[in-house]
């Protein structure tokens, strides 16, 4: 009784896996260049005039380099060129901090993140 | 003859004497026949989903957007875009068949008046120069729950001519303020209803009395508890003045429908909708108005061939090569109502014609009179499409945008047919050959001041004193109050 019991369920199990083989096609990897992978790290809250560090070195370029980085931070501030910087916000408020990051074949992509502002 | 059975032999089992693999075994099994005959499970290349699906709009809670791919793709970065919001990274890189981000709600003031904002999600990934897996999901924003207590403000009239008697009625609609609560009214220098009780339905109202002497009043709405407030500017004007002033700037709003017909397409023809955003400033001297328009957006909506759906983006670079359109015309009235019907716009981008309206497009990338417009170092400017990856185009719009001047902050085309918008492209290789013949279907249009003049919306977000098309769209999705009328994909009745 016990090796029809495995005769059975090794039948449904290569059925199983001949089908699953069917479809599942070959890995495929993209011809063309990807986008930037931004990564932005700033704190979530902080007081006015207080210096903080917006850090977006983690941030790369899966297929080749990351050639331009700047920095925006939401407070009518001029954007920063690189991927880090230290800012201190002038009111209270949540503003809204920007990394965009352009790749060596001109691709880019922006992280975003909110800082709350308090007095 | 009696069989009989050699020796060390047994009978099969029964089906009733197999024994129990348990009910997933038995279904796996029972399945077979079908799944051989149906072949693979169908599911999309690429799919989107997010949790939660609804949010509330305080600028802080946050969503988990995650493509999902069906088939395995080594190395490759899904491309992430929302039409509200803040995703925390446009891109990230499927690990496992998977690729996260999160979408950090907007902001209460990006809903407006509405009760909730649908914002789109869509996911892609580049896999050749001609092939793209797209994946799209929709997010609801809605008002917090809690927070600081919120006031809208209208007049109704939003002006008057001095002198004429009777009043200006001030709605008002609210936000986390309790029915009962009285709410302060004030117009320094004119007489106005002192109090308004919030009702059970969120609203209130007051009276403007209308002066005797032209002058523009400013309402002011306070509850005294939380400090919140509104204003609204009523202007009350001389006999034979303009009621309205349209000094400022305003984002206009168009759904755009559109008619395709090409073989290629299924069904054929079929019909869509293209919304846009234009950022419109006006200089109103009297009856004459200068006018800019600038373009910061539109919306290709996706459309389905014979091999499959197919959609287009565009990127920074080529809303930049959409030249501002600059036009003066006299609008035939200053009462409120007056018609507003600016001559048609006519934009070429990607070449230099002598004539725009109707000189034929070029065809072939080298045509002298084509120009690479957005400097992307590839003739013409460049559109992203699924099918055919990026391709260069030369393409012509002609607009016409038409409506009446509700008050100095709003502009209505309620009527089908106040906006026409039709688009001519011309795409340099094989490609062109698939291009559907496109023409335009009536559609509705409004222009909104965002420039926070008249106690209207302020869409400088960042208060640097100048609009960027990011903040001009995020206004829009806030202002914009129309719809576009009923369009069948297959186009229905238009057919």
């Amino acid at each position: 009784m016990r090796g029809v019991a495995h005769s059975w369920l090794v039948a449904a199990l290569l059925a199983s896996d001949v089908l699953g083989g069917a479809c599942t096609p070959p890995t495929r990897t993209p011809t063309v260049n990807q986008p930037p992978l931004p990564v932005l790290r700033a704190p979530a809250s902080a007081r006015v005039g207080e210096v903080l560090l917006v850090d977006g070195e983690a941030s790369q370029d899966p297929g080749g380099a990351l050639s331009d980085a700047h920095l925006l931070f939401g407070d009518g501030s001029d954007p920063q060129a690189g991927l880090s910087a230290e800012h201190a916000w002038q009111a209270p408020g949540l503003y809204l901090v920007e990394l965009y990051v352009i790749d060596d074949a001109g691709a880019s992509a922006r992280a975003r993140s909110r800082i709350q502002i308090d007095p | 003859m009696a069989l009989t059975r050699p020796a060390g032999r047994r009978d099969p089992p029964s089906w009733d004497a197999r024994p129990d693999y348990g009910p997933r075994v038995r279904a796996a099994i029972a399945a077979l026949p079908l799944l051989l005959a149906l072949g693979c499970p169908e599911a999309p290349p690429l799919s989107l989903t997010v949790d939660p699906a609804t949010l509330d709009a305080d600028g802080l809670a946050r969503a988990r957007v995650i493509a999902r791919a069906r088939d395995p793709i080594e190395g490759a970065v899904v491309s992430f875009i929302a039409t509200g919001g803040a995703l925390s990274s446009s891109s990230a890189v499927l690990v496992d068949g998977e690729a996260t981000v999160e979408l950090i709600a907007p902001l209460e003031r990006e809903l407006g008046r509405h009760a909730e904002r649908r914002i789109e999600l869509s996911a892609s990934i580049a896999l050749t120069e001609s092939e793209r897996l797209d994946a799209a999901t929709t997010l609801v924003a809605v008002p917090p729950t809690t927070g600081a207590p919120l006031i809208f403000l209208d007049a109704d009239p939003p002006a008057a001519v001095a002198g004429a008697g009777g009043s200006v009625r001030l709605h008002l609609l609210t936000r986390r303020i309790a029915e009962g609560t009285v709410l302060t009214v004030e117009a320094p220098g004119f007489d106005v209803d002192s109090e308004a009780v919030v009702q059970a339905d969120t609203s209130a109202t007051a009276a403007l009395t209308v002066p005797a002497t032209p002058g523009d009043a400013t309402v002011t709405v306070s509850e005294p508890a939380s400090g919140a407030s509104a204003s609204v500017v009523v202007r009350f004007v001389a006999a034979g003045e303009p009621l309205f002033d349209l000094t400022g700037t305003f984002a206009q709003v168009g759904p755009a429908r559109v008619k395709l017909v090409s073989g290629a397409l299924a069904p054929n023809p079929q019909c869509a909708v293209a919304p846009s955003v234009i950022l419109a400033t006006f200089v109103q001297t009297g009856l004459d108005v200068q006018a800019s328009y600038q373009t910061c957006d539109v919306t290709f909506p996706p459309v389905t061939s014979i091999v499959g759906t197919i959609t287009n983006r565009a990127t920074e670079a080529f809303y930049a090569a959409i030249p501002v359109v600059e036009q003066r015309f006299t609008l035939p009235s200053g009462e409120l109502l007056a018609e507003y019907a600016p001559p048609p716009s006519i934009v070429v981008v990607g070449a230099a014609l002598g004539d725009a309206e109707s000189e034929a497009l070029p065809t072939e990338a080298d045509d002298p009179r084509v120009e690479d417009t957005d400097q992307d170092g590839r003739p013409g400017v460049t559109v992203e499409n699924s099918l055919g990856g990026l391709q260069n185009i030369v393409f012509r719009n002609v607009g016409k945008a038409g409506g009446r001047v509700l008050s100095s902050n709003r502009i209505v085309g309620d009527q089908v047919g106040d906006l026409l918008a039709t688009t001519e492209t011309s795409v340099f290789g094989m490609a062109g050959a698939f291009l559907p013949d496109t023409s335009a279907l009536g559609s509705v249009v409004e222009l909104v001041r965002i420039d926070g003049a008249y106690g209207a919306f302020d869409a400088d977000a960042d208060a640097d004193g100048t609009l960027t098309c990011a903040e001009v769209k995020d206004a829009a999705a806030a202002v914009a109050e129309l719809v576009a009328p009923d369009t069948p994909f297959d186009c229905g009745e238009e057919r």
